[in-house]
């Protein structure tokens, strides 16, 4: 049920993808090459010993912002619930889901420990996007294989997805959320994101 | 004379006992900040048995992040609990936080908004604004919104970015103080010179619209665009809507702006 319930979440992501107008599939090469150089950054910025732990991590945070597409992916997250939401609903969810996959990601990543990034290969996904992937070496366990998937927006290629072990963040989200909101509502969902990165850092 | 001899000596063993406790807080948190989350758990360990609500809510944030050891928000939450009860207020702000969020524990408002207070009346700024949310959404307290802004305008006022935006859109909407543009505009600025993307678009939307402040294309844009640069969610939608209204020249104007904000 639960892989038939990803299925359809996926599928809806395609034909979601499909009615942007103006987006298109990236050059050959862009996308590996966008993907390569964020991942450098963020090595860089993670590696910064002269600054406190938080502070690396909002740089992190920084840089992810300007490489995902947070609110193409905050509004398929969000589901048919979104037409749900008033105006303002929507843009406080929007802003709460922002800070919340930037704060995830820069926690999980925060303790950086000498991962390095390799772009393995790039292959076009549907007809709008390229799915890049890259392998993360790590010193504390095996490799890891992520895959990115990259559509050119207006601003500039933008990650829409990240797959880890043939899983979409977007839809493993996309069932999260849906299982708040049927309990809370949108505004329970939002308090939910809110209070997640709503934490206090470490005492020094 | 005796008694006296016998006070300094055990002065100086409580002294002797309590220095490498402090020393292994701090090598602890050199620990941590070098991403070394194995090492800061072993230092953080065993002051937590001798009472240390430092070490039992450095430990709680370990868990609830899964730094060093697998992420278990349940156990985050017990430390936070150990920590608070002992009056640690950072530690009654993340339980609060975790009680609201349902992260380790289910979610239960009314006990969240008592460690708000506690934590408040402690002068956390972010605990006041929280509390204030909680007003204004009527979770765990009666909705009441001259509650919330009062709470939301003392975090502002401490100089917390997020409550200060919060308290310009309470003031341009009119929500629980009597409506007022400037102040809006006065709030939005304060965040937004602070970098907080959400204050940027606002006070871009306020310079756009003229309300509040005299209406300034090129500071629309500029602002929009700082926003937008910080990859906030329909800046960009903002920044096209406000580009089509103005000249070459004023786009050029408000981008160099927002380029020389951005240096500073």
């Amino acid at each position: 049920m639960r892989t038939m319930r990803r299925v359809v979440a996926f599928l809806l992501f395609l034909v979601a993808g499909a009615s942007q107008a103006q987006a298109q599939a990236p050059q050959p090469g862009v996308a590996a090459q966008f993907i390569h150089q964020l991942g450098e950054d963020a090595i860089a910025t993670l590696r910064a010993a002269n600054m406190p732990l938080e502070e690396r991590e909002a740089k992190f945070r920084a840089l992810l912002a300007r490489g995902f597409d947070m609110e193409f992916i905050g509004r398929f997250v969000l589901g048919n619930y979104w037409r749900t939401a008033t105006p303002d609903q929507q843009s406080e969810y929007l802003q709460a889901f922002n800070d919340y996959v930037l704060q995830v990601y820069s926690s999980r990543f925060g303790g950086y420990a000498g991962e390095t990034l390799t772009i393995v290969g790039e292959r076009p996904a549907g007809e709008r996007d390229m799915m890049v992937n890259t392998r993360i070496e790590r010193p504390s366990g095996p490799p890891l294989d992520a895959q990115w998937r990259v559509r050119a927006m207006a601003a500039g290629p933008r990650i829409i997805d990240v797959m880890v072990a043939g899983v979409s963040m977007v839809a493993t989200q996309r069932d999260e959320f849906a299982a708040v909101v049927q309990r809370q509502k949108v505004p329970g969902l939002i308090e939910v994101l809110r209070a997640r990165t709503n934490k206090l850092p470490a005492a020094r | 004379m005796a008694s006296r001899r016998w006070a300094t000596i055990g002065a100086a063993a409580l002294m002797m006992l309590a220095a490498p406790a402090h020393a292994d807080f701090a090598s602890g948190v050199a620990a941590y900040e070098r991403g070394d989350f194995a090492a800061a758990f072993q230092a953080w360990k065993p002051l937590i048995d001798s009472g240390d609500a430092r070490a039992a809510y450095n430990m709680g944030l370990l868990y609830d992040q899964g730094k060093g050891v697998d992420r278990d928000p349940a156990m985050a939450v017990v430390l936070w609990r150990e920590a608070a009860e002992k009056g640690y207020a950072p530690a009654q702000h993340n339980l609060a936080q975790s009680l609201i969020g349902g992260d380790g524990v289910t979610g239960r408002y009314e006990e969240a908004v008592s460690w708000l207070k506690k934590a408040a009346d402690q002068g956390l700024a972010r605990s006041r604004y929280t509390l204030g949310k909680m007003y204004a959404d009527g979770l765990g307290v009666k909705k009441d919104l001259s509650e919330s802004a009062r709470w939301i305008a003392a975090a502002a006022e401490a100089g917390l970015d997020r409550a200060q935006y919060n308290l310009g859109k309470m003031y341009r909407d009119g929500m629980g103080v009597a409506k007022n543009l400037a102040d809006a505009v006065k709030w939005f600025r304060a965040a937004a010179v602070q970098g907080y993307a959400p204050a940027e678009a606002a006070l871009g939307a306020r310079y756009a619209a003229g309300q509040g402040v005299v209406k300034d294309n090129v500071e629309a844009l500029a602002w929009t665009l700082a926003a937008e640069t910080q990859g906030l969610p329909r800046a960009s939608a903002q920044a096209h809507t406000i580009a089509a209204k103005m000249s070459p020249d004023e786009i050029a104007r408000a981008r160099d702006l927002a380029a020389q904000r951005a240096r500073r």
